[in-house]
């Protein structure tokens, strides 16, 4: 028999399992304890397969303890992508380039592996002196100075007309500058170090640590300490306007949920790599500018940026931002610099989402969602671009249930690939849920949609091209941020299903 | 029968399992071959499950231990886990994905376990200390490395472990002969090497080293030894070739043993310093 035509195209990415995020550019942190290995498994065939398991094999580090769990699928049509994911403790992770191996097999067909590789960094925070510092193989980069426009005390409440609401648990900060100090290891000479990792910039470092630093609090309140190597992220220089939401709270369901605070904080986050370009980073881009005599090597590199907004970061927006940054490479012999003032955009646009339900669903019956996404110039995403998932909440201040909707051609999704993603959510195992809070199942349940982009770039690509492809912006959030208080929530449903 | 994970013994020699391989080198998908002392490698193991229940999620754990006779918990390295579904009546390659990193002290001659766990297949609670192949079907052990010799004798250092809790009294033997499989001689990147046909080597044991020149007593067929528990004796092999040809080799086996029970063995292949590593 021939191998099982199931592969794992791309790059596994990470998602936080109480936020649902994938984190930038697939990369795992240990910071962060629990992580979902996640992947799109691929039919590369031209027919349907039957009776598929998936299963995640091992890890090429002792310290990442995956959980066992297979997937199985009667059937996964042609060349259609499904997601799955895995459960790991990342605690005892080494940073560095790990293999993964996944096994598929299918009727008709032997057993198939895929082996693929993650990036693990590791983020600490100084409480003493207020820095972060990111680790990887080819160095540490240390954040520091972080100004932000920060949340108000109004943020995390919800309105009480019931057609908006504000994210229940935490909020954003947006940044609006920071220090990054690179220490390459080892020290080089030449132009340019290595990349973290052969693939990203180091600017993702730097937004690795602010999504951390935005997550770990809300992670503590939603599984308690333990849960993430630091609780609380450090103080920032506050910059005007802040961030606001709606009026205070009053009748706080019996359950939050955390994911959309999670997605306010990622958003909110990527205003800095917006800032920082990912056509070429400022680090980049700084040694172009000051190469160092032969005989000197670069022991230190430092990067000072500042960013103006005149926009709340929104996903799949092109807002842009007034940024001015300054280079300094420390060498052996002597000190370089190079500065630059530009203007950026967002290049992770979307030209929006629509989005289908039923109107009307009989109780115990699925509910399900359709959702397209717009790329900038109206092509859809499509299959594996994008990681997606849906937040259906039940009626009045209830129970929010997140469902992963995929462009699969299963279930719901009327085909593969079509740019259609769906998902459903079975109603008998959400009102077991509901009975324990005697909460109704009946009634108008709202939806909310979110997508990231997914680096889609093949293995062995060459590092600089690499690194300008970076995965797990927001293209497409029910959540917006806004700085002006008298604008709309910002927590939108896209569609309501009424249970009857 | 429910499950019923096997991970093959060797025959007749169960130290040679034909189920567990390296490969050595950065790629876990190359071909087998013998470790590289100093390199990385990754271990493999072939499970079978010959109950009528598939087993979902069966954990497969590798060890490795310095060379040594019988290997035990106590002196074996946990190098990493993988997890395998193995169906009714099927069977599946397990990689380990943790490099296991040869360690030069012992020149890369090291002994490997894989055990196969699943609660539907359990092994004892607890578990003994010695891991005991013959005793259970989901675990077994590769012994064998592969030893170049000239006519200057080459010593390897094996361990004789005690156990945990009591000490013991064993005989420790060499023994010349014996046959090993293509593929295992493949899995070794000696894929054309055929067995010597006249007595080409010399054994001896010694519990001490010594520099053995070509016309030295090359040492003793049999050495009794009394291990402390929880301590260990080392015994030194000595190998030297008479007239091995380029394309020959020859097996040896030291085998420790308790009264008739075997304890555990190693086997070298010995090659002439011409064929090492040839693919």
């Amino acid at each position: 028999m021939t191998a099982t035509p199931m592969q794992v195209l791309t790059r596994p990415f990470a998602i936080e399992p109480v936020t649902n995020i994938c984190l930038l550019d697939g990369i795992f942190d240990n910071a962060l304890y629990n992580l979902r290995i996640a992947c799109h498994y691929t039919n590369t065939s031209g027919g349907a397969l039957n009776n598929v398991t998936l299963y995640l094999e091992g890890v090429g580090d002792p310290g990442i303890a995956p959980t066992a769990k297979t997937f199985h699928f009667a059937s996964i049509p042609a060349n259609a992508s499904v997601l799955v994911m895995w459960d790991a403790n990342f605690m005892n992770a080494v940073p560095g380039k790990r293999l993964v191996s996944f096994v598929a097999k299918a009727d008709g067909f032997d057993s198939r592996r895929t082996i693929a590789q993650i990036f693990v960094s590791q983020t600490r925070f100084d409480a003493t002196l207020n820095t972060y510092t990111c680790t990887v193989e080819e160095g540490t980069l240390t954040v520091s100075k972080i100004s932000a426009i920060v949340q108000r005390p109004t943020w995390g409440s919800r309105g009480r007309d019931g057609k908006c609401e504000c994210p229940p648990e935490g909020g954003p900060w947006v940044p609006t500058g920071m220090t990054l100090a690179w220490a390459p290891d080892p020290s080089y000479a030449g132009t340019h170090g290595d990349l973290p990792f052969s693939d990203p910039w180091w600017k993702i470092l730097a937004i690795i640590v602010a999504i951390i630093a935005a997550i770990v609090a809300i992670v503590a309140a939603a599984t308690g300490n333990g849960t993430a190597s630091f609780g609380a992220s450090g103080t920032f220089d506050e910059t005007q306007p802040s961030v606001t939401c709606c009026t205070p709270d009053t009748g706080a369901g019996p359950k939050r949920d955390y994911t959309v605070a999670g997605v306010a904080s990622a958003i909110a986050v990527g205003a800095a790599a917006v800032a920082l370009s990912d056509a070429a980073d400022p680090f980049w881009r700084g040694q172009e500018k000051t190469p160092p005599a032969k005989s000197e090597l670069t022991i230190g590199e430092r990067v000072v940026a500042k960013w103006k907004l005149a926009d709340p970061p929104t996903a799949g927006k092109a807002y842009a931002a007034e940024v001015s940054w300054s280079y300094t490479r420390f060498t052996t012999g002597q000190t370089y610099a190079y500065a630059v003032a530009a203007t950026q955009a967002n290049v992770h646009v979307s030209d929006g989402v629509q989005v289908d339900t039923p109107p009307t669903v009989h109780p115990f019956k699925p509910l399900w969602v359709r959702a397209q996404f717009r790329k900038g110039g109206g092509a859809l995403f499509k299959g594996p671009e994008l990681y997606a998932f849906a937040l259906f909440r039940s009626p009045g201040d209830g129970l929010y249930f997140v469902v992963a909707i995929t462009d699969d051609g299963l279930g719901f999704d009327p085909g593969a690939n079509d740019g259609v993603y769906a998902g459903s959510l079975d109603l008998e195992r959400a009102y077991r849920l509901l009975l324990k809070d005697r909460l109704p199942l009946e009634g108008i349940w709202r939806v909310y949609v979110f997508a990231q982009d997914v680096n889609q770039t093949k293995p062995g690509t060459a590092p600089q091209i690499a690194a300008q492809h970076i995965g797990g912006f927001f293209v497409s959030s029910a959540i917006h941020i806004t700085f002006d208080p008298s604008l709309p929530c910002p927590l939108e449903a896209q569609a309501t299903i009424t249970v009857t | 029968m429910a499950v019923q994970l096997v991970i093959r013994d060797g025959n007749p020699y169960w130290y040679l399992s034909p189920d567990i391989w390296v490969v050595p080198g950065a790629d876990p998908n190359a071909s087998p071959g013998a470790p590289i002392a100093g390199s990385p490698a990754y271990l493999w193991a072939h499970v079978a499950n010959s109950g009528n229940t598939d087993a979902i999620g069966v954990r497969v754990e590798f060890y490795w231990a310095n060379p040594a006779l019988q290997v035990t918990h106590s002196n074996a390295t946990l190098v990493g886990g993988a997890f395998a579904d193995v169906l009714a009546g099927g069977a599946q390659d397990v990689l380990c994905l943790v490099p296991w990193m040869t360690v030069i002290v012992n020149g890369g001659h090291e002994c490997l376990v894989a055990v196969a766990i699943h609660p539907n297949d359990p092994l004892p609670s607890p578990v003994p200390d010695a891991f005991d192949p013959p005793s259970y079907r989901q675990v077994a052990q590769k012994n064998l490395s592969v030893l170049v010799a000239t006519t200057q004798a080459a010593t390897l250092t094996l361990t004789v472990s005690g156990l945990h809790r009591r000490e013991k009294a064993v005989v420790v033997s060499t023994e010349i002969g014996g046959e090993v499989d293509a593929q295992t001689l493949a899995r070794l990147g000696l894929p054309k090497l055929r067995l010597a046909r006249g007595a080409s080597i010399e054994v001896g044991l010694d519990q001490f080293q010594r520099c053995v020149g070509e016309r030295d007593p090359i040492g003793k067929p049999k050495l009794e030894l009394h291990v402390p528990r929880a301590g260990a004796a080392a015994v030194h092999v000595v190998v030297r070739a008479k007239n091995l040809a380029a394309d020959e080799y020859q097996l040896v086996h030291v085998v420790e043993r308790q009264g008739d029970k075997v304890l555990g063995g190693l086997a070298l292949i010995v090659v002439s310093e011409r064929k090492e590593r040839q693919t």
